[in-house]
């Protein structure tokens, strides 16, 4: 089956089959920037954003989200041109495999949308989805708060 | 993987009728699906364009669209209601990316024993909306016994009354993420130094879930001296089946101290 989807602002029209999976569909059309984890909805790793809410990709049905408006790490930022969530988790040391760093920083992007200045708490219930093998989380927690600086300082 | 058709309904009508139909499942964007759990099964029907995702508080109910993500209803709740038992136990179910997927009404037909969902709706005493060859408005409680009313039938709503009641919520786990043993929903409504009543519904046991009636009954109309919580889950007959948990005897105890917990702090005795 066909689907439009409206990836990174941009209308792709993608073919894939009725059971699979949005992970692989978004993978097989080059966004390797969402990574492959545990297909279990467990790491995060996986992460996009769905009409702006941070998601799971591996548990969704790419046929259920023909229409939808899909974000990867990729549409926010590049490494030429780098996002100011992204800029903030270079500056605060918060990555080191970077496995998990898309996921963060599109999670902490759909964060700092609803709520600007996020409490700790609120951070780490928004990060609560995705694990972080390398870092121990303290810097990526700094990382958010550097970013929310940032941004409402550039608006 | 085998190829499966999609159907996209725009209406309730046209959902049920596909529903009526062999080999059909519904996927209203919850994680339940995955595909070894789609073998007999060729046709999904998508429910995502069914008007079904709002909130609407009028006429003393809370009624909420059964496509309606467990993160809406939790933020939603929390400021038409602050401090709803739904929106605290709502908010501490699974993970972000989870909770902005999982469909409250996807939730209820499904109701595994771990749900933060059905304990919170028992002791709201809530009721579901269905259409399909069972259509009408059911308590929850008889929508979770009665296999009847699950056949191709679809839920387009959950009922709440909206009544100012204080709230506790429990959920026994390791980890914040786990899936909890048991959990423990109390409401209470208190009038100067009476309780006027009382509702407490356990989940996750082997009976899967239950209204505490024996300690509701206890507890209604009493005045708040005359409150003595001391032993007061002795009553219950719980048993647990879940050894990765711990074990039955460990969780009665657990539960028992979490329940008095819950009651002290509510009641402020």
């Amino acid at each position: 089956m066909t689907g439009t989807f409206y990836i990174n602002n941009e209308e792709k029209i993608l073919t894939f089959e009725g059971g699979d999976i949005l992970l692989n569909t978004l993978r097989k059309n080059g966004y390797s920037e969402v990574k492959n984890g545990c297909h279990e909805g467990e790491c995060g790793a996986c992460m996009i954003l769905l009409d702006g809410m941070p998601v799971n990709s591996c548990k969704i049905f790419t046929a259920a989200v023909i229409e939808k408006k899909i974000t990867t790490v990729g549409g926010l930022g590049s490494i030429h041109e780098p996002h100011l969530i992204q800029k903030a988790f270079v500056e605060m040391g918060a990555v080191q495999c970077g496995y998990c760093t898309p996921a963060f920083v599109l999670t902490t992007h759909a964060l700092l949308n609803s709520k600007p200045l996020p409490t700790d708490e609120e951070i780490k219930d928004a990060l609560d989805g995705i694990l972080c093998r390398c870092t121990g989380y303290v810097k990526i927690i700094d990382a958010v708060k550097l970013a929310a600086q940032k941004i409402n300082a550039h608006e | 993987m085998k190829n499966i058709s999609w159907f996209y309904p725009e209406n309730t009508k046209e959902a049920v009728e596909l529903l009526q139909s062999q080999d059909v499942l519904l996927h209203g964007g919850g994680t339940h699906l995955s595909g070894k759990k789609l073998s007999g099964y060729h046709k999904l029907v998508a429910l995502h364009k069914l008007p079904l995702s709002y909130i609407i508080q009028e006429k003393g109910f809370i009624r909420i669209g059964s496509m309606t993500d467990y993160h809406t209803i939790a933020e939603k709740l929390k400021q038409l209601s602050p401090g709803h038992i739904l929106s605290k136990s709502l908010s501490r179910a699974a993970t972000t990316p989870i909770r902005n997927r999982i469909t409250i009404g996807g939730s209820l037909y499904l109701a595994p024993n771990w749900s933060d969902l059905t304990g919170p709706l028992l002791a709201l005493d809530a009721e579901v909306e269905l259409e399909g060859p069972t259509a009408g408005v059911y308590s929850v409680e008889d929508y979770l016994v009665n296999r009847e009313l699950k056949e191709k039938t679809l839920i387009t709503e959950i009922i709440i009354p909206d009544m100012s009641r204080e709230s506790w919520y429990y959920r026994e786990t390791r980890t914040e993420n786990d899936q909890p043993a048991f959990t423990i929903s109390i409401l209470v409504q208190k009038e100067k130094a009476l309780i006027n009543d009382v509702a407490i519904a356990i989940t996750g046991h082997t009976g899967r879930f239950m209204r505490a009636g024996t300690i509701e009954d206890r507890l209604r109309n009493r005045p708040l001296g005359q409150i003595d919580l001391e032993g007061i889950a002795n009553s219950l007959d719980i048993k647990f089946a879940a050894p990765h948990h711990g074990s039955s005897g460990y969780l009665q105890h657990t539960l028992a101290v979490q329940l008095e917990r819950g009651l002290t702090e509510l009641l402020k005795l």
